[in-house]
């Protein structure tokens, strides 16, 4: 940097981003290993349920397909990304969001079950419960294409007794239809504990991202993106619950102490919307104008919140905080069914507009935000749903406010030049000035 | 004077019907986009439903409301109408939980085209759940009683059962008249069928019931002429544009079935009476026939593709997708394949809500010169 910076700075601890690493590694290295070791092997985005399969012990997930993250590696060019995102429109698909264009090409051409020391394994079943619609007929071509059978989970976005009654209903045939399909027994201790340690992870992340309201923050939104991954393939395990206590602890350290995530935050800025994939580097753009992306709803995506009827969020609790005791099969079943509907927000409707405003606002002054910028992803529907608007009220309350347009997985959507101008635009209507360039290697960080 | 003609009118003239409807009753009106609507118990509240349907609004229209890359043509037209000001006359919105571009509209209506009334039913996506039944039975139970608050008028069970048999009538005809196609000298073409039961949602169903029975009066009288070329059907997007239809057969096609959700898939089944009337009506709308949103694990859309085929000796199929509809884009290849398996030629063509008659005369002319040739 080229300008006495604002905040002293320090590399993340060893304990936790060497930790986060292994435990990135060893989640990659249990797919391919679970099955040959007599292990359930399921493919798809069960993110939130994952505690269900861990109850049937050691599984492989890739989630959904090993090389997905080939969307965060290899953005561009004839042998990256984009020749994925060609099969799967080459093969009839199109429309189609970006994502899963990634993740079908994969599949498409044999390469989606592969690791990287040419080890193959065969998923036993997908198991997609229901996200954004594209997801899950996504999971469905996966399934035609590899003859798999697929189990799908379905949770309304509306919070009401019939909801929790539908989904628990659904988790329950679930075990059963596994166990029916695959021939592995399930084990209510194995799932307990997984429910238990999934639960722990999830409120300590939202606990972190709590920290993320001080001055300076402890951690940049980039850090925090590396830094949760843990959560959202391996949240169900003790040692990710261990592991993000310590970052919790560490970052409630750096806090303490002013250790900045970033040198500079002349204005804080939340990123609202999942960046593009296949360039992370853009999380720290606003460095080179001494400002900081300090938050954004995909950190605290898979952070269990609570949420106050002003929209006020904060971290919920653990089961072991609550003093609540998991005994049975059924008592785990209705904790991860209250992870998604909990009883205190009954009756709320997901989707409201009025909602999702009041609470992104509620959240703009909590954590002291100065502007947001604005991802409006190209053939997702479901990101963008109600943007606009969104984008209105924020103007209506005083927010600076700006957008630019890519795509969260296909790289051919990405214009450099032009998302360069819209962020330099933003930057310097809010009075800020170009103080540095960030140098290769320090921009290439750890997806 | 032709029943025709008075159907040509109604097309003519969308609006009108509901507009003299609530004129003449000072009833109110529920406009809804999606067919997994229980109209009955709109109906049997004494509120009028009618589909929200494209009317090829310019774009520019809804570009400060929605983010247009990648939305949904039909749907973006719809909210279009309503900001024209071409919906005034309705009093409420009801929307079923279905895929990201309805729900936008449906989002974006209720803030920024105020109505007195609005309710989103979630119907559920999961429809072959064993529990799914269950829990659109609740959907259904908060939606009447939202609607006997609403109304400020209890509605009764006979009142659902009258409704019911009034829809269950419309459903018979409408399927009767689409039957005739399935021989080789149909006394009319699918454009008019299409017409026919697009107009039915614009209206009064006891009504339009009347208008059937006349229908099929006079079409026994038309002459039968043997017709020539492949036989088709239409499967795709939501799409109320009939011209599509009549484009083709100029061609020298044949549409002879569809299985739009603005066609024949919203007069395909029945309720079948139970004791429990939401019970009845929840096992309608999960069993009727489904969209790609609702179709898995299973793909029982294809079975029933298959059936059509058989039933109307069907020889080619055109898959007419809304340009961004991604839940049909997504079920592309499945169709594809099943057809194939079956040695029925399809041709795949996106619209953006009009019909862009120069591009795709080519291609159907040569889909239809190559199941000639076969």
């Amino acid at each position: 940097m080229s300008e006495q910076a604002d905040f002293e700075t320090r590399p993340i601890s060893d304990a936790v981003w060497s930790r986060m690493k292994e435990l990135r590694r060893e989640r990659y290295k249990l797919s391919f290993e679970a099955q040959t070791k007599g292990g359930l092997c399921v493919t798809g985005f069960a993110w939130g349920y994952l505690p269900l399969l861990a109850g049937f012990g050691n599984f492989g997930n890739p989630s959904p397909g090993t090389d997905f993250t080939r969307i965060a590696r290899e953005g561009s060019g004839s042998e990256g990304l984009v020749k994925f995102v060609n099969l799967a429109e080459s093969n009839g698909l199109t429309p189609v969001c970006g994502a899963i264009a990634a993740h079908l090409g994969q599949v498409f051409a044999g390469t989606s079950f592969g690791g990287s020391s040419g080890n193959k394994m065969t998923p036993d079943f997908v198991f997609q419960p229901q996200g954004c619609h594209a997801q899950y007929k996504g999971g469905q071509i996966c399934a035609d294409l590899l003859k798999l059978p697929m189990l799908v989970i379905e949770a309304p976005f509306k919070n009401s007794i019939a909801s929790r009654n539908f989904l628990l209903s659904q988790l329950s045939d679930a075990i059963e239809w596994i166990e029916k399909r695959t021939g592995h027994t399930f084990n209510d201790e194995l799932f307990i504990e997984a429910v238990r340690n999934d639960i722990r992870s999830r409120v300590m992340w939202a606990k972190t991202c709590e920290l993320m309201k001080a001055i300076p923050a402890p951690m940049s939104y980039r850090q925090a993106m590396s830094l949760r991954l843990p959560l959202i393939t391996y949240a169900y395990s003790k040692k990710t619950a261990d592991y993000m206590e310590t970052l919790y602890q560490d970052m409630q350290e750096r806090v303490r102490d002013k250790i900045s995530g970033s040198p500079f935050e002349k204005k804080r800025l939340a990123h609202e919307g999942l960046h593009p994939l296949y360039r992370p580097d853009l999380l720290r753009w606003p460095e080179e104008y001494g400002a900081a992306f300090n938050q954004g709803e995909f950190m605290m995506a898979f952070g269990t919140f609570r949420f106050t009827p002003d929209g006020r969020r904060k971290a919920g609790q653990t089961l072991e905080e609550r003093r609540i005791r998991l005994n049975s099969r059924e008592d785990a079943l209705r904790a991860l069914v209250e992870q998604r509907y909990p009883p205190e927000e009954e009756g709320t409707d997901y989707d409201s507009q009025e909602r999702r405003t009041l609470q992104f606002l509620q959240m703009v002054k909590d954590w002291h935000i100065d502007g947001v910028m604005v991802h409006l992803a190209r053939r997702c529907a479901a990101l963008c749903m109600g943007i606009y608007t969104r984008i209105q009220d924020m103007r209506r309350a005083g927010i600076p406010v700006a957008t630019y347009e890519a795509s969260e997985g296909d790289p051919k959507e990405w214009n450099e030049a032009r998302v360069r101008e819209d962020f330099a635009r933003f930057f310097e209507s809010m009075g800020l000035t170009k103080i540095s360039s960030l140098d290769e290697k320090e921009n290439d960080i750890d997806p | 004077m032709s029943v025709f003609d008075t159907i040509h009118d109604i097309t003519a003239n969308p609006h009108r019907p509901a507009s003299e409807w609530k004129s003449k009753t000072g009833g109110k009106i529920i406009g809804y986009l999606c067919s997994n609507i229980p109209e009955e118990l709109i109906y049997a509240a004494s509120v009028l439903p009618v589909r929200l349907l494209g009317a090829n609004e310019p774009e520019y229209v809804t570009r400060p409301f929605i983010f247009q890359s990648g939305f949904c043509s039909f749907a973006r037209d719809c909210f279009a109408q309503a900001l024209q000001g071409r919906y005034k006359y309705i009093d409420g919105i009801v929307f079923s939980h279905c895929c990201p571009h309805a729900r936008e509209v449906f989002l974006d209506w209720k803030r920024h085209v105020p109505v007195a009334y609005s309710h989103e039913i979630h119907t559920p996506m999961l429809q072959q759940s064993p529990h799914a039944k269950q829990y659109l039975i609740a959907e259904l139970e908060e939606f009447l009683s939202s609607l006997e608050q609403w109304t400020k008028k209890k509605i009764s069970t006979k009142a659902i059962d009258e409704a019911i048999g009034i829809y269950n009538r419309n459903r018979r005809l409408m399927l009767e008249i689409s039957e005739t196609m399935r021989g080789d000298s149909p006394m009319l073409t699918e454009a008019e069928i299409a017409e026919v039961g697009l107009v039915g949602m614009l209206m009064d169903k006891q009504e339009h019931s009347l208008l059937l029975d006349d229908v099929l009066k006079e079409i026994r009288q038309r002459p039968s002429s043997l017709r020539r070329g492949p036989r088709l059907i239409l499967l795709g997007s939501v799409n109320n544009n009939t011209e599509l239809i009549k484009f083709i057969d100029s061609l020298g096609g044949q549409v002879v079935i569809d299985d739009y959700c603005t066609g024949n898939r919203y007069y395909q089944t029945e309720i079948v009476p139970e004791e429990n009337r939401l019970a009845a009506i929840a096992e309608r709308l999960i069993n009727k026939p489904p969209c790609p949103l609702h179709d898995l694990p299973e793909r029982r859309r294809l079975n029933h593709y298959v059936n059509l085929i058989e039933k109307y000796g069907v020889q080619g199929a055109i898959y007419t997708m809304q340009r961004q509809c991604d839940a049909h884009g997504l079920d592309y290849p499945a169709v594809e394949s099943r057809f194939k398996e079956k040695n029925i030629p399809i041709l795949k063509l996106e619209l953006d809500y009009t019909v862009p008659v120069g591009q795709f005369r080519t291609r159907i002319e040569a889909f239809i010169e190559m199941l000639t040739a076969v």
